[in-house]
């Protein structure tokens, strides 16, 4: 054999992802995130009324889509510990020089990056289904609880949502690999993507609340594109129009870019 | 395919004002085991890097197996099993479960891990976390990894720092039977008697130039002297002066240390002699590798 066959890496990159302790960290803080909010959540809906603190009001969007709800917020917390997990995947390869004894073990640098971004790919879709699951079952939690039907789950939409809520996720996490390997750095990576999350956020709400105009220079963000793309409401033609050129941008840009830094780098010298 | 199991043409490599590797040329000829040398700073790790394909060169090209790494530094690799720079494996998983991932990528049959791990002396540590290992026991798994492959070719950056001399003297066993086997290895080394007892070439590297280079047997006939002892040595140097074949002479220990090939010895002694001078012993005497690595590279860091 001439060099290292991609399935092997792709192998290597699972059995790594899967043993390294930091994994079963994020995951014990994902599900622990998850039983936090189902309890605090039901302890809610079910307290009396004269409790106070305005909780009907608050409550009403939860009681309208139990699901998407929870969702949501399993989403959120999610996507952050996948920039995490993904800097981590990327900037690690670096940190610890193991990147060195991969191409000593004939890898092709190529090889290397594509599966990460593979398993990205596959750690993405875990996630995603895992909040959607996460809503079913803390749906059905609210009702057996409330004794309200807050469960209502359509077999189609459920896959729908997935797969958008997927696309996401790949997104952010392809914007935090090509960050992390272009600077080589496990930190910049985390900083980098988690502060184009919550400032692009912000600066987007900023930029919608200006009006039309705003609204237009607000597409220029990646948080718009990704956004809408993972997002329920329906996307036409002409939305498509600037999400696919805005994606290319952001994702396939950032990314070719970087796999052109990776194929050039000396690799000793990053790894000191 | 040549006589040649790695070839290295004009290497060059600048790291911004610093120019780290200058035209580096040598060629590893098949079977032998090959020393390089250098002071630290001198560009031993950068070109052994670009022969990897791990730093990309400026100029040059190098070949393994006759196979340009430039063009696919995968591909070129499959000839060879490298250690370069610090041993870097994954801390959480056991230093047997780093050889299987790296058995799969180089397509090393598993039960090769077993066998490679009880090779370098692990297969009683191989099922402990990389984390705990010991320096030593890293440095013997990056050995490890690079024999996984059962290679033909072996490159080697340092590979007994951070072993106790019984972990060398066995690498240094282990290099010589894998030489035996008509296999051939670059080794870089600072430990120079280790170098002079394993090695059949080597290359001296300074400031990023290759300044001396061939089979050990030349390069140390290159550092041959003659040594006198004669009864009057100030009128014996002064006799010696401007003798043709005499690169110069000085006193040492109450003898006269004459730096001249030893073809020159019968013209040395018949100088002498002619000058009145009572000669009572004249002797071949060689400084051995560490001598001549010092002269070569005097000044350096």
């Amino acid at each position: 054999m001439t060099h290292a066959r991609f399935s092997a890496l792709l192998w290597a990159e699972a059995a790594k992802a899967r043993r390294q302790p930091a994994t079963l960290v994020l995951a014990a803080i994902l599900v622990g995130y998850f039983v936090l909010i189902v309890f605090a959540l039901s302890s809610v809906l079910v307290a009396p009324a004269s409790s106070g603190g305005g909780a009907a009001g608050l409550l009403a969007p939860l009681r309208e889509d139990a699901v998407g709800f929870v969702s949501g917020i399993l989403s959120s917390i999610g996507l952050t510990l996948l920039v995490i997990f993904t800097a981590q995947t990327v900037g690690q390869e670096f940190s610890r020089g193991t990147l060195r004894t991969l191409l000593l073990a004939r890898a092709r640098r190529l090889d290397v990056a594509l599966s990460k971004l593979a398993l990205l790919g596959l750690a993405s879709i875990v996630l995603a289904l895992f909040a959607l699951a996460g809503g079913v079952a803390g749906a059905w939690v609210f009702s057996r609880v409330t004794h309200e039907a807050l469960l209502s789950v359509d077999g189609r939409a459920f896959a729908l949502l997935a797969l958008r809520a997927a696309a996401g996720f790949a997104a952010w996490a392809a914007i935090g690999f090509g960050t992390t390997l272009a600077t080589r750095s496990l930190g910049v990576g985390i900083g980098a993507t988690l502060g184009g999350m919550i400032a692009g956020d912000v600066l987007r709400g900023l930029l919608v609340s200006l009006g039309t105009a705003g609204l237009w220079a607000s597409r220029a963000l990646p948080n718009a594109a990704i956004s809408l793309v993972s997002g329920t409401q329906g996307i036409d033609a002409s939305a498509w129009a600037w999400i696919v050129p805005n994606l290319l941008v952001y994702v396939v840009g950032l990314n070719v870019l970087a796999l052109a830094r990776l194929r050039s780098m000396d690799v000793i010298a990053a790894t000191k | 395919m040549n006589g040649f199991a790695i070839e290295v043409d004009g290497l060059t490599k600048r790291f911004g004002a610093l120019l780290a590797v200058d035209r580096v040329s040598f060629r590893v000829p098949r079977g032998a085991v090959y020393g390089f040398l250098g002071p630290n700073g001198s560009g031993k790790t950068t070109t052994l890097g670009m022969l990897t394909g791990l730093i990309p060169p400026d100029a040059g090209a190098a070949r393994i197996a006759g196979r340009d790494v430039a063009a696919a530094p995968a591909e070129a690799l499959s000839a060879a099993g490298a250690l370069v720079e610090e041993p870097a494996f994954y801390p959480y998983l056991s230093g047997r479960r780093n050889l299987e991932i790296l058995a799969r990528l180089m397509g090393a049959p598993r039960e090769a891990v077993g066998a490679t791990l009880a090779r370098v002396g692990l297969a009683e540590a191989a099922d402990q976390r990389y984390r705990g290992y010991s320096l030593g026991m890293k440095r013997r798994l990056g050995l490890a990894a690079a024999l996984l492959p059962d290679p033909e070719v072996l490159i080697l950056d340092e590979p007994t720092n951070g072993l106790d001399p019984a972990g060398q003297l066995e690498v240094r066993r282990l290099l010589r039977d894998f030489a035996a086997a008509g296999r051939s290895v670059l080794v870089s080394s600072h430990l120079l008697h280790e170098v002079q007892e394993t090695c059949t070439h080597a290359a001296i590297l300074r400031k990023g130039r290759v300044v001396a280079e061939g089979p050990m047997a030349s390069l140390l006939s290159r550092g041959e002297r003659l040594v006198v002892e004669v009864d009057d040595i100030p009128r014996a140097l002064a006799a010696l002066r401007d003798a043709p074949g005499v690169r110069g002479a000085r006193e040492s220990d109450g003898r006269l240390v004459v730096d001249a090939a030893p073809e020159a010895a019968a013209a040395v002694n018949r100088r002498l002699v002619e000058a009145g001078l009572a000669v009572s012993a004249l002797a071949r005497e060689s400084g051995g590798l560490e001598e001549r690595f010092l002269e070569i590279t005097e000044g350096d860091g």
